[in-house]
């Protein structure tokens, strides 16, 4: 028996610590340093000395201010009538059963997953000045149609694209609630409509902010929507782009402290969700959950009436661009009749962008996957500063708009040795970075599922750390990593504002060719692309959800 | 190849809070030992201080005398059993089980014959190409526990093993657990919070409570010299009565003296907790001892219990074999006769027992 009692050491840093270690060395590198970059430009002066000159510039020209105000203004209006267009629909479809609730469902999941944009140029198809309805209605009827350009074009196409991620999360929040909370409430004679404010709002508000926050985080940094319908309605993105890209004068040190001003903002918010908000969040689980009562006559009607609407308005853009996919074309113009010639122009044309976009979007899933599942280990199972500093710094890319991850990028890295712009490496990074945290989430998530009791089994019987990660815990996170990839897949396929950023002719993805073409009136090959990236979407969730076995997606 | 395990001064520290102060014991080679304790005594943290998954603040923890602090769990041999299983779901029975042997790199037909040999011991052969999701709960314990054994560990470790079983079948696995463990003799540490489970199964039990081991003994000492209140509550049940001892009697609230010859000789007059268990009590009408009330019974079969209430307003529980005549009804004046020579007299703090026979040998044979 050994005799003297010794302090003895702490077991040996395992490999988890060089994992952890080697995540933060990344994201100091390819984040913290192209913000600090970032920073540095946006303080820095013609001959490279110390100035405030640009915030000054940009807090005292009516210019920038006004495209703050609008960002703020277009933001709380989006954010806004996504929810009342969200919270209504969700309630509806889990208290009654709406007919064909699942097409819906399908269809809301559809319009989440597509590019704003599109939206946006649909609308202007369908409703701008030379629009088929406006036209319609001004050579049939005599009549003028309101304005869609502007701040009421951004909230009509950014609040039915994004209502459906207020939705997606309500719903979720629905069917975790348990039936008995609302009977518990009526048998203590709250029932009806105080019902609804006492019980089921307070219960349903936590996951109704963090929908909200998502829609704010979305509006805020989209620059497609506004560049396209928004006219002379400059919000932030917008703004920052001009200055970046303007030909005339680019000012690479005044877009950075534009963007500056953005991610201080959205940083704000975001903090502000994660200390109050989510302060007040609980944790439900329904053993009963609320079953969906069948529901007639004019309340029926009513409520079918209402989903609805809602989900057919927000599918228009979408099926419209696909119907004029195959319509014919004479040089920019459609014409009559139907076929496959946009589609044709499109492949002989532009196809190199189709498969430049699965090759930078596969390039960059196997980063994220490769990474995200390491991350997601360390957060969930070796809970340290360091570890929780890790997990900060991966999801707080979601605060940053595209457009400013694209410049922080190219001020940092357009140097020797660190010299990627123009590269496709450059925009693998980029998807990497922004799209971490969706596949991060969906890892950690899954992984808390897993006892660890499991891999301590696989380790007691003489496997190692690695080992027991790649042979046991791996496999069975499978589900959750998949189903993550699968999303932030989709997002990185239907990202415009960081490319368009770091784009060069050899990197030019869909979502960039429909953008130019749409700035050209190529109306056809702009549709053509566009269907073809949404059937990529449909054909990718359809996958998602035979991999994950789910019937809903959580974001 | 079975170890003897010693845990010399051992320490665990979580920050600032010591989860077990200085703990000194010794798990003999082939032993079935259990660490016992209600849940949070620290019981599963010392276990898995063994296994390699809590770090060691101060202390050793050897086997055979060779300390084990700094060797990482994978290099440890033990076979361990978990609560939950944690049989890997993605794998079958087999692949479960021969999981570790692959880890040791045997050759092929070695592994096969020791998996086969194994799953025949505990009965799970005809399983052995389904997946963990179509086994039940006392299956998949099976399966657990030929994966741990498989290995030939130094040490087997199980972790409330039967926890999450029906009643039933916790009964049918606690002999299978018995029987594979006697017939392998692997060094076995074994926790729980059952008392009867571990009296079933255990050569000896440690009794823990807030991280210090309260005694170590075999099933019947324990029972029947439990070394404070706490055991003597733990480990079956107690009914806890006030008395004084004086001059080598017990007297109990206005009753006559019992002379208590298993006092401690140094033992001063001083007031005191008798612990009597229910079956250490003779109910009679008529008899002598202490008087009450029959207030309630229970009807058990084998036995009756009564419930008393005693003329010092304390109530207790005793047991009587059921007789075929009538229960006494409620109401009916009792005297309740003490076994002397069963009974644990304890000081009034309950800390220390003034009973013959438990300082002299702190460890059973």
């Amino acid at each position: 028996m050994p005799s003297a009692p010794m302090v003895m050491k702490k077991r040996k840093a395992d490999v988890w610590v060089i994992v952890s270690l080697s995540a933060a060395a990344l994201y100091a590198l390819f984040l913290l340093y192209p913000l600090v970059s970032l920073l540095s430009k946006s303080v820095m002066d013609a001959d490279g000395g110390f100035s405030l000159a640009n915030f000054q510039r940009i807090f005292t020209r009516a210019y920038y201010l006004r495209a703050i105000g609008n960002s703020f203004k277009v933001t709380l209006a989006v954010t806004g009538v996504a929810v009342l267009l969200a919270a209504p629909l969700a309630y509806l479809t889990a208290v009654y059963r709406i007919k064909g609730r699942g097409v819906l469902e399908i269809l809301i999941l559809v319009s989440s997953m597509s590019a704003p944009f599109i939206g946006a140029y649909s609308w202007i198809m369908l409703f701008g000045r030379s629009g088929d309805v406006t036209v319609w209605v001004r050579e049939t009827l005599g009549l003028s149609m309101p304005d869609i350009y502007g701040f009421q074009g951004i909230v009509i196409v950014m609040g039915l694209q994004l209502y459906s991620l207020v939705y997606m999360f309500v719903s979720g929040a629905f069917k975790s609630m348990d039936n008995s909370l609302i009977e518990a409430s009526e048998s203590l004679g709250c029932g009806g409509v105080r019902k609804l404010l006492k019980v089921v709002f307070p219960l349903l508000l936590p996951t109704l902010a963090a929908g909200a926050l998502m829609v704010f985080m979305r509006t805020f940094a989209d620059y497609g929507t506004p560049a396209l319908i928004g006219e002379g309605y400059v919000t932030l993105p917008v703004m920052v782009y001009k200055t970046f890209m303007s030909e005339t004068g680019a000012n690479d040190a005044l877009a950075a402290a534009i963007s500056l001003v953005a991610v201080v903002t959205t940083t704000a918010v975001f903090l502000f969700q994660k200390l109050v908000v989510s302060r007040k969040k609980f944790s439900m689980s329904a053993l009963h959950p609320i079953r969906p009562k069948p529901v007639r006559g004019i309340g029926g009607f009513l409520a079918h009436a209402y989903c609805y609407l809602i989900v057919a308005l927000a599918m228009l853009p979408q099926c419209y661009v696909v119907y004029s996919s195959f319509r014919n074309t004479s040089g920019k113009l459609f014409t009559s009749g139907y076929g496959l010639g946009s589609y044709i122009e499109a492949f002989e044309t532009v196809g190199r962008t189709i498969t430049n976009t699965y090759a930078l979007g596969f390039a960059a899933i196997v980063a994220i996957v490769l990474t995200a599942t390491l991350i997601a280990y360390v957060v969930v199972r070796r809970p340290n500063p360091l570890n929780a500093a890790l997990d900060v710094a991966t999801m707080f890319p979601e605060t940053v708009a595209g457009s400013i991850l694209g410049i922080a990028l190219l001020v940092s890295f357009s140097r020797r040795p660190l010299l990627f712009s123009g590269t496709a490496f450059i925009m693998v990074l980029c998807y990497t970075i922004r799209r971490l945290p969706y596949t991060v989430r969906s890892s950690s998530a899954i992984l808390q599922q897993i006892h660890p009791s499991v891999e301590e089994a696989s380790i007691s019987l003489g496997a190692s750390d690695m080992k027991t990660f790649y042979r046991v815990t791996l496999p069975m996170m499978t589900p959750g990593v998949l189903s993550g990839a699968i999303l932030s897949f989709i997002m990185i396929i239907t990202e415009l504002s960081a490319s368009i950023i770091l784009y060069t002719t050899r990197t030019k993805t869909m979502t960039l060719e429909i953008y130019s073409q749409i700035i050209r009136g190529n109306d056809g090959v702009a549709a053509a692309i566009s269907s073809v990236l949404t059937f990529s979407t449909i054909i990718l969730l359809a996958v998602f959800f035979k991999v994950s076995g789910k019937k809903e997606i959580e974001l | 190849m079975s170890v003897s395990i010693q845990f010399d001064r051992v320490v665990k520290r979580y920050g600032s809070a010591t989860i077990i102060p200085p703990l000194s014991l010794t798990v003999k080679d082939g032993e079935f030992f259990t660490l016992l304790g209600p849940s949070g005594c620290g019981k599963t943290t010392l276990l898995r201080m063994v296994a390699g998954f809590n770090t060691i603040e101060e202390g050793v923890i050897a086997f055979d005398g060779k300390p084990v602090n700094d060797m990482p769990p994978a290099q440890r041999n033990i076979g361990m059993v978990f609560q939950n299983y944690a049989v890997f779901p993605h794998m079958n029975v087999r692949r479960n089980v021969a999981f570790g042997l692959h880890n040791r790199r045997l050759q092929r037909d070695e592994i096969d014959r020791r998996v086969d040999e194994i799953m025949e011991t505990v009965h799970i052969t005809e399983y052995a190409s389904r997946m963990p999701d179509r086994l039940s709960g006392g299956q998949q314990q099976r399966v657990a526990l030929a994966r741990a054994i498989v290995i030939h560990p130094n040490v087997l470790l199980m972790d409330e093993p039967l926890s999450n079983l029906d009643a039933k079948l916790r009964l049918e696995m606690r002999n299978v657990i018995r029987d594979i463990q006697h017939s392998l003799g692997i060094t076995t540490i074994y926790v729980t919070h059952d008392q009867e489970e571990a009296m079933a199964v255990s050569d000896r039990i440690a009794v823990m409570e807030q991280g210090v081991i309260q005694q170590v003994g075999t099933p019947k000492r324990l029972y029947q010299r439990p070394v404070n209140r706490f055991v003597a509550g733990f480990i079956g049940r107690s009914n806890l009565l006030n008395a004084r001892l004086e001059g080598g009697s017990l007297v109990f609230h206005g009753t006559r003296a019992f002379p208590y010859p298993n006092a401690l000789p140094a033992a001063a007059d001083q007031s005191v907790i008798v612990s009597v268990r229910p079956e250490e009590f003779i109910v009679s009408k008529d008899g002598g001892g202490l008087s009450g009330k029959v207030i309630n019974s229970i009807f058990l079969g084998l036995n009756t219990t009564y419930f008393v209430k005693l003329d010092s307003g304390e109530t207790v529980e005793t047991v009587e074999e059921s007789t075929i005549d009538s229960i006494i009804p409620q109401g009916t004046p009792v005297k309740l006769g003490l076994k002397i020579d069963k009974l644990n007299v304890f000081t009034a703090d309950g800390k220390a027992s003034l009973t013959r026979g438990i300082g002299e040998v702190a460890e059973d044979a």
